[in-house]
């Protein structure tokens, strides 16, 4: 005989905000079945009728249990409380859900509680440089602001904030991340064993939520920090049912340097000349409660960098002026409009139209003005650079869970693309002539669509997994391009603390993005794939091992071969600031792999919390035309990997929970593969020869390898102080911070040059010495 | 936009002032042979030998004269150079022969031993030289030159140059016209033609090369760009333009290659942000070029 079933299902929710709260575990424990919340908060869970021990947890929160005796179907908001004594820390996370427990394998999950712990470069908590600190993820290095997972490049990161891409992730060529700390909730990183949701980038998934905003009262921070300062503000327009929630930053290096840039450019004899750079970003959200089933979002981010630089020279003699400015403008746009309706108690369905945008455009101009005794003549050349994407999108997905043992995602979206791939106008004027023009490459129009079905399946209680495919499409011009990808993640429980995880992904990419890679400039490009220059395919196969130990430690160890085709390079010789519309011919099309093992040791409670990974890992690639043909290391191939981060809790006053944190960094890569020349021989003598370019070199520098060589390794030490104070309902927080303590001078640029004795010698540029920092945080 | 790459790398010295002399361990590489010869049907044999360095040696090159040198050609036919100075291998009376497919060998007692291959491509000729109309590009007016000529059924490669001849007259001490002279100049010019330059109108240059690809077998008409103040003929301070010269060389692939990517090379010198440029060779375990080349110059009168 059939036992009765029945759902409860509802919201999951903070007490004081009504903040949803996203991956939180739902738990019988007389029948040993449990769910998690999804990104919306909702839950959905299937058991017997009678009598059910309802459990409720959440990192950082009080657990929650409840007795039900459950007969029919129950909709059930349940709200958490993070207001905890220390003491009861350890309590109330016992039942969140450990790394052994989940069934995804190759994931992060970054609480923004310990990312605003960990010490921060100039003192601007960056959640991405944070992500940086996971094995499997690896920084560019010194100044690269670019992530590069398990042998995929920068543009191979599925960056979502709340859902929709992110194109350019970072401000001031790669040195910050877009995203300001106090507008984010939560943000979850996957690099291997991708459920069949995602779709679109082929080596990880950035899943970034903002937050909702309070419901229940006005809340807010501001902050001022060494170079920035930023405010957050949330609460309830209308209470219980409408809630905003706003953001913002920006920097002031620019108004700072103003006085020394004057003094600089009167001395030089310009005194009109100025020159600045600033960025900032907006995060807004306002979220509305129809009925306890309906709800709607409205999110916007809009953030940019601005570069520009004037000149002013005259000369009184000659009776003539020049003026010429430049000016460079990027950034991103993203609005989201999202639409939540729970369908019944087992069906909960989301809609999402969202516009992105990203651009650069680059100004320059120049005048000149000559005083002739009965005249003045003019001369007048403007150009602009413009480059950018801007995407259309629509999404409709649904979360099915029609018993304890499935969990099934399905749904489609259509994404239209239109790529300006850098287009010049240019205007000239001089006396009566004139010239007004635009040259470059055209808009390019493309269609991305996905469709996926996954579903988390409990074979047994110890056997978990989640299957499914993802179906995309691209067309493009007259070619269109058609990926299915099989996905799969298992997870078998070999102890009770000790599951073995098993993966495989076909991930799709359509899109390119052309960077130097050295620095993230703005003219960095991103461009489709064409009717020559397939999507990028990556197949992945991953094995690993997680443990928790005692509740407190969990450790986890996954080795990975991945295999990447159709990748582009750049050809021999390629720079990167000539004319776009030409940029098919510089590139060329490869195939790359990678394979290693990771591993992390993490410390999830008690007074000192953190982790450190390691990465040991190879990445090739090869391109019939790059290097006579033969493999090489990937510029980003990294044997040995070594992160630590930790955050300790020094003394906590029990009735405020004042207190103070010491936080550590330290990073440890091998150096990046360089091209460097080993020899030099003579040219062909060409004296009858005329030279295409304006200067001739006899002699020809032989690079024998392509990334044949290694830059010295990349180290550096962090360190941070954070006292928080909390006054009544108020809290403020000092945080005292070093960037790199020991100095190291870590390799930016090295270049053959000649020292003062005209010998040849290799020159090191590096950025950033050490770098103290300041900030000061009113919470209210 | 070069200059934004500069500005770029004055940001990165301005933020760094971080800047320090470094070792990296560059093993000692092998010092081999470099051969630099091309050749034609109207001139002798002539093969340069040299030895690569170490890429920290700034001593001046070295050149070989201790190698033999012997031009093997399909026929059967075997020179063998001889020495004359500078590293320069000469032939006594040998001549290269159109059609002809060489191999050279360069055998050294430390060196390793070098060879290569190359054949001599049949030149073509012109079927029309003609001054066409005005051409704007970015405001500045340009005279177009189209160059006919018939290609091969082979695959081809080919190298275009233009030069003028210029004329201005010599004045005495009394300020008359004493005489008129003349000498050549090179000229840069941009194609618009797309089936020659990938990537169409860029810059001003004084050679294209360009394979057949795209017009294989059939006739050809390049369309060459020539910046129009070359025309100027100023009868008031005497000088101007006389005729000018073209020149089609037929040349091997590895000489187009070579070529190209020495141009490359050379071209991004100074841009540390540049990809670095493997620059080609056909010397088997050596360095540097060995190739025939072909050229038929021919002229149009400026009226």
């Amino acid at each position: 005989m059939h036992a009765q079933k029945a759902t409860i299902s509802g919201y999951i929710e903070d007490v004081k905000s009504g903040e949803k709260l996203i991956g939180a575990t739902i738990y019988d424990a007389t029948s040993l079945k449990g769910t998690t919340s999804n990104i919306y908060g909702f839950y959905s869970l299937t058991l017997d009728t009678g009598q059910v021990e309802f459990t409720v947890s959440y990192v950082g929160y009080q657990t929650v249990r409840k007795r039900i005796d459950l007969k029919s179907d129950l909709f059930q908001n349940i709200e958490l409380s993070s207001d905890i004594q220390l003491g009861e820390v350890e309590i109330s996370a016992e039942k969140s859900e450990k790394i052994h427990q989940v069934n995804q394998m190759s994931t992060a999950k970054l609480s923004m509680k310990q990312v605003e712990k960990l010490p921060a470069f100039m003192g601007e908590v960056d959640l991405l440089k944070t992500i940086q600190l996971l094995p499997g993820i690896q920084s560019g290095g010194e100044g690269n602001g670019g992530l590069y997972v398990r042998g995929g490049g920068p543009d191979q990161n599925l960056i979502m904030l709340d859902g929709v891409p992110v194109y350019n992730a970072s401000h001031l060529f790669g040195f910050f991340s877009v995203f300001n700390s106090s507008a984010i909730n939560t943000a979850e990183v996957i690099t291997g064993g991708f459920p069949a949701r995602y779709g679109g980038r082929s080596s990880s998934v950035i899943d970034i939520r903002m937050k909702e905003g309070n419901m229940k009262e006005l809340k807010g921070e501001a902050s001022i920090g060494l170079i920035s300062s930023k405010f957050m503000l949330e609460g309830p327009l209308w209470k219980d049912k409408t809630s905003f929630v706003i953001s913002g930053r920006r920097t002031y290096i620019d108004f700072l340097a103003k006085p020394l840039i004057k003094a600089v450019a009167t001395r030089n004899g310009s005194p009109g000349s100025t020159m600045g750079y600033f960025f900032y970003d907006l995060n807004a959200k306002v979220n509305h409660k129809f009925s306890e089933k309906s709800r709607l979002y409205i999110s916007a981010y809009l953030g940019d960098d601005r570069a520009y630089a004037a000149i002013k020279e005259s000369s009184e003699i000659e009776k003539t002026s020049i003026e010429s400015n430049l000016g460079w403008n990027w950034g991103n746009m993203i609005t989201a409009i999202r639409y939540n309706q729970i369908i019944n108690n087992k069906l909960f369905a989301n809609f999402t139209l969202n516009y992105s945008r990203y651009r650069s455009l680059i100004d320059i101009s120049y005048l000149f003005k000559e005083q002739f005794t009965d005249s003045l003549a003019e001369s007048t050349f403007n150009m602009n650079y413009l480059s950018g994407i801007d995407d259309y999108g629509t999404n409709l997905t649904f979360d099915y869970i029609p018993n304890s043992n499935n969990y099934i995602k399905f749904g489609a979206s259509n994404t239209y693309h239109v790529f300006t791939p850098g287009t010049n106008s240019l205007k000239i004027q001089a006396g009566k002539s004139k010239l007004d023009t635009t040259i470059g490459a055209s808009i390019i129009k493309a269609n991305e669509m996905h469709f996926f079905a996954e579903d988390e399946i409990r074979i047994r209680s110890r056997f978990k997994m989640n299957a499914g495919l993802h179906l995309s499409t691209f067309k493009v011009n007259d070619s269109t391009y058609e990926n299915l990808q099989p996905r799969i993640s298992s997870s078998y429980a070999l102890a009770e603390n000790l599951t073995l995880k098993a993966s495989y992904s076909r991930m799709a990419q359509y899109i390119h993005l052309l960077t130097n890679g050295t620095v993230g400039f703005p003219t960095d490009l991103w461009v489709p794939v064409t009717d020559t220059i397939p999507p990028i395919q990556a197949d992945q196969v991953a094995l690993g091992l997680a443990y928790t130990y005692s509740n407190k430690y969990e450790f986890s160890v996954e080795g990975y071969y991945k295999n990447m085709k159709n990748l582009i390079e750049y050809k021999d010789g390629a720079s990167f600031f000539g004319n776009a519309k030409t940029w098919q011919t510089k590139i060329e099309e490869g195939m790359g792999w990678s394979y290693g093992s990771e591993f992390l040791a993490k410390k999830t409670q008690g007074k000192t919390t953190g982790w450190v990974g390691y990465t040991l890992s190879w990445t090739k690639r090869q391109f019939q035309n790059l290097n006579k043909g033969f493999v090489y290391p990937y510029t980003y191939d990294r044997r040995h990997d070594i992160s630590l981060a930790v955050v300790h809790q020094f003394r906590t006053h029990s009735e405020d929970k004042s207190g103070i944190d010491f936080g550590v960094i330290w990073v440890y890569g091998t150096g990046k593969a360089i091209s460097l020349p080993n020899s030099t021989y003579k040219a062909y003598d060409a004296s009858n020869y005329y030279y295409n370019y304006g200067f001739y070199s006899s002699e020809i520098d032989n690079y024998a390898q392509k990334n044949g060589y290694r830059q010295p390794s990349y180290h550096r030490l962090d360190i941070s102080v954070t006292t928080t104070k909390n006054i009544k309902k108020r809290q403020r927080i000092w945080a005292f911070g070093v960037y790199n303590i020991y100095n190291r001078k870590n390799p930016f640029l090295i270049q053959m040059a000649y020292n003062n004795n005209g010998e040849r010698v290799l020159k090191q540029y590096s950025l950033f010495p050490l770098i103290p920092s300041i900030s000061y945080t009113l919470k209210f | 936009m070069k200059s934004l790459s500069y500005i770029l790398i004055l940001l990165a010295i301005v933020l760094s002032s971080c800047e320090k002399i470094i070792e990296i361990d560059i093993e000692d590489a092998e010092v081999n042979l470099v051969v630099n010869a091309l050749f034609n049907n109207d001139s002798l044999w002539k093969v340069e030998i040299s030895q690569s360095k170490h890429v920290f040696d700034t001593s001046n090159i070295k050149m070989v004269n201790d190698a033999t040198v012997t031009i093997k050609s399909s026929t059967g036919n075997e020179i063998l150079l001889t020495y004359d100075k500078n590293g320069m291998y000469i032939s006594q009376t040998d001549k290269p022969i159109q059609g002809e497919t060489y191999s050279l060998e360069v055998l050294h007692s430390t060196l390793e031993n070098v060879n290569a291959i190359s054949s001599l491509p049949s030149p073509v000729q012109f079927t029309n030289l003609e001054l066409g109309g005005k051409y704007f590009i970015n405001g500045e007016e340009n005279k177009e030159l189209k160059v006919n000529f018939i290609d091969s059924q082979q695959e081809d490669y080919y190298m275009l140059k233009c030069s003028a001849l210029f004329w201005y007259w010599e004045f005495d001490s009394n300020l008359t016209v004493a005489d008129t002279s003349y000498y050549e100049a090179s000229l840069s010019f941009m194609t618009n033609s797309t089936y020659v330059s990938e990537n169409g109108l860029d810059y001003y240059r004084n050679y294209i090369l360009f394979s057949d690809e795209y017009f294989n077998g059939s006739e050809v008409s390049v369309n060459l760009l020539i910046p129009e103040n070359n025309f100027i003929q100023d009868t008031v301070w005497g000088y101007g333009i006389d005729k000018l010269y073209v020149s089609l060389s037929t040349i091997s692939k590895d000489y187009k290659l070579y070529q190209t990517s020495y141009d490359k090379y050379l071209s991004i010198q100074g841009d540390p942000f540049a990809q670095p440029v493997q620059v080609y060779t056909n010397i088997n375990n050596g360095f540097g070029i060995f190739a025939g080349i072909s050229t038929t110059k021919d002229s149009i009168a400026i009226k």
